[in-house]
């Protein structure tokens, strides 16, 4: 039972990863000034680099039109 | 490889200045703008104080959609505030505002690249600044960057322009086209139920049109919040309305930064964060700040070497003639965050009462200073 919840914890904390919602992302840009790790870029689109983002979330918090979204990882 | 003497990145109202400036002073200049097209899309309330436009620019008759010299402020509570002795405020059309002096900075002589994206920059053992973009690579002796809230290209020379939720105001701006907008006043809406630790504003542009829009601070803000609220504010205000133009937008609110020059890297507008805390009002400042960048910059260099003592100036001189102003505003906005809604409404309960034509903003500020006398002392030490 433990060795489960410890696995359910495990995919939580390292499989997450930020979602972006293209259809709802308006390119504003203020998930980039937020971000402390320096893992969003804004070009022709929206990126996020999931590799190294720390997921503390600010630019799911800021997101004035809730285009982006804290998700597990489909398949691990 | 492109080269040239002073690259600006970003062709905001800041960018724009910066270039006209520069290349009017005869340097080899080039503005690079991520979008097609400058404004494209406005994400901004367009008002602005005719006396902070006239500062730095003369104002040009199509860039101007209306002149307001009344506005409302309603507390959380409801209670309406007329203030009948305003300075002439004027709503712009931004697009054609910014089209226009990207016009004038081409005219001056510099050289424009729209849809050019720069990831990233480094100074190289030379001393030039090189440029990397997605297509194209630029080198300059002197950078200024004017890229915007989301400015990145600071952070590869060790700036950390990373906003604190409490220092950005995440928003939401819409054209909302009704018979029930007061062409003749500018409104202002506060409280948590409107907007938390920001507010929603009404800046009629004429024609039965408004730019409506509101301001949440990051560290009360939710994801999507902001385009919630400010669709049941239009419903509510505004029933059966035609929305248009939906974009939204990060306003930074925390101090300019500094130091705002580095080696031969100056920042510049809302990049620098150069906005009044207070009301997120930046255009004046971007202009201003823009224009001297890229003046400051021309006279610095000097075939190639450039003269950092001339370009520490860029830096004084805003502080002397904007930046301690906004210091102050920072101070005040860090203040008002911790009163709550019932102090709001306290002070406009008391001016409620008063003739309209009486009100000035100077009277905003004594009768909050009546409503809570403690405040004084803490006023001393701002404006000291």
């Amino acid at each position: 039972m433990n060795l489960l919840k410890n696995k359910r914890k495990n995919l939580t904390k390292k499989n997450q990863r930020i979602k972006i919602d293209f259809s709802n992302c308006d390119r504003c840009g203020t998930c980039v000034s937020v971000c402390g790790a320096d893992v969003i870029t804004l070009a022709a689109q929206l990126h996020i680099d999931n590799k190294k983002c720390v997921l503390c979330q600010k630019c799911v918090t800021v997101c004035p039109f809730g285009a982006l979204a804290a998700v597990e990882e489909e398949f691990i | 490889m492109k080269n040239y003497e002073i690259v600006i990145i970003g062709a905001g109202p800041a960018g724009s200045m910066a270039a006209q400036a520069a290349a009017a002073a005869g340097k080899k200049t080039a503005l690079i703008e991520r979008n097609e097209k400058p404004s494209m899309p406005v994400r901004c309330g367009e008002g602005i104080g005719r006396k902070g436009l006239a500062t730095t620019l003369e104002p040009q008759k199509q860039w101007i959609k209306s002149g307001i010299t009344r506005a409302r402020m309603i507390s959380p509570s409801g209670i309406k505030v007329e203030i009948g002795n305003v300075d002439q405020s004027w709503i712009l059309d931004r697009q054609t505002m910014d089209f226009d002096l990207v016009k004038q900075a081409v005219k001056a002589g510099a050289d424009f690249f729209p849809s050019t994206t720069i990831v990233s920059a480094q100074k190289k053992t030379n001393g030039l600044y090189h440029c990397i973009g997605q297509d194209k690579e630029f080198t300059a002796n002197c950078l200024i960057l004017a890229d915007g809230v989301e400015s990145r290209i600071a952070r590869c020379f060790g700036w950390d322009t990373a906003l604190k939720l409490s220092d950005i105001e995440t928003c939401a701006f819409a054209r909302v086209t009704s018979p029930l907008i007061d062409q003749e006043c500018c409104s202002f809406y506060t409280g948590g139920q409107v907007a938390p630790g920001g507010y929603a504003w009404i800046f009629p542009r004429g024609g039965a049109q408004a730019n409506v829009g509101l301001g949440v601070i990051g560290s009360k803000c939710k994801a999507g919040l902001p385009k919630e609220l400010l669709t049941r504010f239009i419903e509510l205000r505004f029933p059966n309305s035609e929305v248009s133009h939906l974009h939204c937008g990060g306003v930074p609110v925390g101090r300019w930064i500094r130091p705002l020059v580095k080696e031969g890297v100056m920042l510049a507008g809302d990049a620098a964060r150069q906005v009044n805390a207070i009301n997120g009002a930046g255009i004046a400042y971007s202009l201003y700040a823009g224009k001297l960048a890229g003046e400051t910059a021309a006279k610095a260099l000097n075939k190639g070497t450039i003269n950092h003592k001339i370009l520490l100036k860029y830096q004084k001189q805003w502080a002397k003639n904007f930046g301690k102003q906004q210091d102050r505003s920072f101070a005040l906005k860090e203040f008002i965050m911790n009163v709550g809604d019932g102090f709001l409404d306290r002070i406009a309960n008391s001016l409620a009462r008063e003739n309209p034509e009486k009100i000035s903003y100077l009277r905003v500020f004594t009768r909050t200073f009546a409503t809570k006398p403690t405040l004084l002392l803490k006023a001393f030490k701002l404006f000291k």
